[in-house]
């Protein structure tokens, strides 16, 4: 006792040590916006980058939007690289029927942090991406709300991460501690600790603290975003002609302020549950349905949280390569607040097989269906602007359209699911995993590599392979499609998601479902190849690829659609080329923090 | 460079996308109907009936009814994305 003590304020004095060393390890004022000392946030710029530190320095204290946008991003390909080798692994075992790659444990360990990790690592980490690097520059604002908790909302990542996959890394330390297998939706009473010795132990606990940093991460970044579009816009940006990436990115926001603190505070009755003996979740007490009333509460609208600013990526970029404005505009920013409403009344449909009263799920039905309203309603309106458009197939604009069909076949899915009759005979079948593919991947990963190659060329000023990134698009479109209809066909045969092996009486022959697995394999690797392709891609395109020639790579001005995030990347090219030709850094002070060329329309 | 590929036509992109969805559906009709319904289904010559109409469930059958009740689906959104892009042309004209 007396050691764990010691330990206790050993590690209190070493907390307080670094916190001393990272006040004195730079002059934190002198590069954040207040550093003019106005106490304002509007009066010094942040894109300037004269007044950043250089090397290692510079990313650990930089508060600067653009930079934690990068870091944002950086992270989630690093997750999204994690889940994908967990799925990789998974996908292997399952293409034969018996357990011959991993053992059953760490199939379950991988499952679970496949899910974890794809959703909280990867997804709400690449949008918040797009977010603080363009949000800002979209609306004219000279940073984000709030810059050190910009900061501070990304440092919580990382250790998030390293807690969430933690009992990996302590498994061949400490034996008794392993990766969770709770699988994503942490299900109790597995998830109290029925089974503990094999369940990873003391790895849940690591777990659920990892997400509590994430989502404490998440709703710090939210607050911000809800900040700056509504403090932080330039004079000229109204509500009316706010771009629809910002309207997607505020509902978000909106859907985690109100989604994640309850999970926060779910996460932690279940941690009371697991060490205190509470009696939360337990059957005896406040029972596992509390959990899954509570976690779903949070996690449907976690679908949307995770869809929407997608969405709104889609709806920037389609326009851009039809050749036309988005048409409806108004309604697809009607829409996405339609959905950011009906979102929290649809949580139960992940309940329909668990006995709650029929009444109850009858209503749940309706919303469910009524959800698809607002969904079809954009997908006609992406449909529409492309219809009588001229369309430039770049790969940003493919994934756009891959994003579309992807969505329309995870949507169409989804709405038979909607119905309980149908859900009460696909419930906990491949099918469920086959259409929340189809979304999760199909439409978001989609919509965020069209993000990814349509700005490319303004956070490298290079410009990446156009082969390869046609390469990355045919190989995940394919993949993709050849996993997740296979495992729609599989729930079809009423094969139950979430176990490593299929050796058992199930409804179909064995061969059967070997086959189909065999199949979701494969796809599974095309996609594997894809984004090697796509990282290599983008790997050597930032460091050799030929740099961009003008600051509209698109021909944007062309089609009246250069849009302000464009302008400030023209503004930026032209103080460099005013200070190689001899301009002085007064000239760039000057221009640097302004976004020239105002007069351009916003994205409509 | 990613130099700028050659514009087409925003219909052929569309009616491509709605060809893929149709021959997903067509495709899953003849797979649920020679693969799922003779495992799931007890009946040896199992009929399906919509009203007044008795349609046996063939892999024939089933692709029909995925290209029919997708295809409408499809149809009716193109005919109003069709009618409602003509008039929104026409009013910014």
């Amino acid at each position: 006792m007396a050691s764990e003590l010691a330990l206790t304020v050993l590690m209190g004095v070493l907390l307080l040590a670094v916190a001393l060393w990272l006040t004195r390890v730079e002059d934190w004022r002198s590069y954040a916006p207040l550093g003019s000392g106005a106490g304002g946030y509007g009066d010094a710029t942040a894109h300037g980058t004269e007044e950043k530190p250089g090397g290692l320095t510079r990313w650990l204290t930089t508060v600067d939007h653009k930079d934690i946008g990068i870091m944002y991003g950086v992270y989630a390909v690093v997750a999204f690289a994690w889940g994908g080798l967990a799925v990789i692994l998974m996908r292997t075992e399952l293409a034969t029927p018996a357990q011959d790659v991993v053992d059953l444990q760490m199939y379950n360990a991988l499952l679970t942090s496949h899910g974890i990790t794809m959703l909280f690592l990867f997804g709400t980490p690449i949008l918040a991406a797009f977010g603080n690097y363009f949000i800002p520059l979209l609306i004219g604002a000279d940073d984000m709300a709030f810059p050190r908790i910009n900061a501070i909302a990304f440092w919580l990542l990382p250790p998030g991460a390293l807690l969430i996959w933690g009992g990996f890394f302590l498994e061949p330390v400490v034996g008794s501690v392993g990766p969770a297998q709770t699988s994503w939706t942490m299900y109790t009473p597995l998830s109290i600790g029925a089974g503990a010795e094999s369940y990873g132990a003391a790895g849940v606990d690591l777990m659920l603290l990892g997400l509590h940093l994430t989502g404490v991460s998440a709703t710090m970044g939210a607050i911000n975003f809800i900040a700056t579009i509504f403090t932080e816009r330039a004079p000229d940006v109204g509500w009316e002609n706010l771009d629809i990436f910002s309207w997607t990115m505020l509902t978000q926001s909106g859907l985690i302020l109100f989604a994640f603190p309850l999970l926060g505070s779910a996460l932690i009755m279940l941690l009371l549950d697991r060490n205190f003996a509470t009696t939360f979740f337990t059957v005896e007490g406040g029972s596992p349905l509390l959990w899954q009333h509570l976690f779903w509460f949070f996690g449907h609208p976690e679908v949307y949280i995770l869809v929407l600013p997608p969405m709104g990526l889609v709806s920037l970029i389609l326009p851009k390569f039809a050749g036309r404005k988005l048409f409806g505009f108004k309604f697809v920013v009607y829409s996405t607040l339609a959905i950011g409403v009906l979102s929290f009344g649809v949580w139960a449909h992940h309940m329909f097989s668990t006995g709650i009263d029929p009444r109850l799920r009858a209503s749940f039905m309706a919303v469910s269906l009524a959800i698809a309203i607002p969904s079809a309603v954009k997908t006609f309106n992406w449909i529409t602007t492309m219809w009588n458009g001229k369309l430039r197939l770049t790969t940003p604009m493919l994934f756009s359209i891959g994003f579309v069909q992807n969505f329309i076949i995870g949507g169409v899915t989804g709405v038979f699911l909607a119905a309980v009759p149908v859900d009460l005979l696909l419930h906990d079948t491949y099918y469920v995993v086959g259409h929340f593919h189809f979304i999760v991947f199909g439409a978001i990963g989609f919509a965020a590599f069209a993000g990814i190659y349509y700005w490319f060329p303004m956070v490298t000023k290079r410009m990446y392979q156009r082969r390869l990134g046609v390469w990355h698009f045919w190989l995940s479109i394919i993949g993709s499609n050849v996993v997740f209809l296979a495992m729609i066909l599989l729930g079809y045969l009423g094969h139950p998601r979430r176990y490593a092996t299929y050796d058992f009486g199930g409804v179909a022959p064995v061969d059967l479902y070997s086959s189909l697995h065999l199949l979701a394999t494969v796809g599974a690797f095309l996609m594997l190849f894809g984004q090697l392709i796509w990282l290599w891609n983008m790997f050597q395109s930032w460091r050799e690829g030929p740099r961009v020639e003008s600051a509209d790579p698109w021909n944007l001005e062309e089609e009246s659609q250069f849009t302000r995030e464009w302008q400030w990347f023209r503004s930026q090219r032209e103080d460099s080329v005013a200070v190689t030709d001899g301009g002085s850094g007064e000239d760039q002070d000057e221009a640097g923090g302004e976004h020239r060329g105002g007069d351009a329309g916003q994205d409509q | 460079m990613d130099s700028l590929p050659e514009r087409v036509e925003g219909r052929r992109v569309v009616g491509t996308v709605v060809a893929v969805l149709l021959g997903v559906a067509v495709l899953f009709g003849v797979l649920v109907g020679a693969v799922v319904v003779p495992i799931r289904v007890d009946d040896p010559t199992p009929v399906a009936t919509f009203g007044p109409l008795s349609v046996p469930i063939t892999p024939l059958t089933m692709a029909a009814y995925g290209l029919v009740s997708v295809g409408s689906v499809l149809l009716v959104g193109l005919l109003l994305v069709r009618y409602v892009s003509a008039r929104a042309d026409e009013s910014s004209a």
